[in-house]
């Protein structure tokens, strides 16, 4: 199996510029205007048979050293965003392959000759988003079934064990009853979004109190019929004190997950 | 992707069981859960590696799940700050619109400022008199 790409030694110095790749899109026809999408940086894109690849000149120092900041400002922030802008933009013209954040390339004929090598897979890998988009779905649990610090609300008085065991063991039951109501719910709400869905990813727990993350593959003419199911689902959800969301048309970041192998000397 | 209608926006359902387009910006932790970890990987010694965007992903989420614990212990200052909550911010725009309407009106039927809760009832009467 092929390792990621290897890390720079420590002491080897840095090329002037490097190729920040956003995304990869069918060559043609060409992709539409991408406005402001760089936020400053000229997108460029690089063509190889039937596939291309967008792309923009920078310095590696930029993306040296990232913290994990999450706040607006940030250089985590501001690269985030600014990849973000780029993919959506692309995507708005047609099927696009969001590329990893941060992937970097020496120069344009690696870029190329990786074009080149994956043809066949990337066109394979545009076939299955062409013509659909991204739709995910976040459910946050209600707090006080999630935490492990809930506080009992019995009825016992202070000093009163019994009271105070037997009305932790109320809100235990209740906490339970709610649990299994909340995820039957999700499951449901998830089950019905699939029927409108091409594929769906892996469900993904990103928190502490996240119940579901999931994301679905949608195409076009379904999206008015999912967004309906999921504003049918997400009211049941809110109405049992879940935090529920879904949001879309987007990028297809999570059904994008090709692994392209690139050796200098092969 | 090909957006159901031609404004190009995201469609967000939730938040406050209603269905809507936003324009405004996604929050940070929106785009950063959507983008960080996911998409083509290029494998191999051809790519230059700055960014161990692995490691960073995995520090990302533990901070987001931190903030989860945090809230769930009532520590939850950030979520009224506009500037690391996009609810916050909407919050405040609509305050300023909200002000903005008041003194339009206050103009409107000349009253000013100065007008006090107690002030109210006279000024009612007034009006009523005047009619």
């Amino acid at each position: 199996m092929a390792s990621p790409t290897e890390p720079l030694d420590q002491g080897a110095a840095l090329p002037a510029e490097c190729i920040y790749v956003y995304g990869i899109v069918d060559a043609t026809p060409q992709p539409s205007p991408l406005g402001n999408a760089g936020r400053g940086a000229a997108l460029q894109i690089a063509a190889v048979g039937a596939v291309g690849a967008v792309y923009s000149w920078i310095d590696p120092a930029d993306l040296q050293d990232v913290q994990p900041e999450i706040s607006e400002g940030s250089r985590l922030a501001r690269l985030v965003r600014r990849h973000d802008e780029v993919v959506t933009a692309l995507a708005l013209g047609g099927a696009v392959l969001p590329v990893r954040l941060g992937t970097l390339l020496p120069d344009l004929p690696s870029l190329t000759k990786i074009l080149r090598d994956a043809g066949a897979a990337i066109l394979a890998a545009l076939d299955r988003v062409r013509g659909c988009a991204q739709w995910d779905l976040r459910v946050v649990t209600p707090a006080d079934e999630a935490s492990p610090l809930a506080t009992v609300s019995g009825s016992g008085e202070a000093g009163s064990g019994a009271a105070y065991l037997l009305g932790r063991r109320d809100a235990r039951q209740r906490a339970a009853h709610r649990r299994s109501e909340v995820h039957a719910a999700v499951a449901k709400l998830d089950e019905r979004l699939a029927e409108f869905a091409v594929e769906r990813s892996s469900p993904g727990l990103d928190g502490a109190t996240t119940c579901l993350a999931r994301s679905y593959l949608v195409r076009q003419e379904l999206q008015d019929d999912f967004v309906a199911a999921a504003r049918h689902g997400v009211s049941d959800l809110e109405g049992l004190g879940c935090e529920a969301a879904v949001r879309g048309p987007l990028p297809a970041y999570s059904f994008a997950d090709v692994r392209l192998e690139a050796y200098r000397h092969d | 992707m090909n957006p159901s209608n031609s404004s190009g926006g995201i469609t967000h359902i939730g938040g406050h069981g209603v269905a809507g387009r936003t324009p405004r910006p996604e929050s940070l932790a929106d785009v950063l859960e959507r983008v960080l970890d996911k998409g083509v990987v290029v494998v191999g010694d051809i790519g230059v590696s700055v960014l161990d965007i692995e490691l960073l992903t995995l520090k990302v989420r533990l901070l987001i799940a931190s903030a989860d614990t945090a809230r769930e212990m009532g520590i939850d200052w950030w979520t009224s700050d506009p500037f690391f909550s996009s609810q916050a911010r909407r919050s405040e725009d609509r305050n300023r619109e909200l002000e903005s309407r008041i003194a339009e009106l206050e103009q409107q039927f000349g009253v000013g400022s100065e007008l006090t809760e107690a002030d109210a009832p006279r000024q009612q009467q007034r009006e009523d008199g005047e009619r």
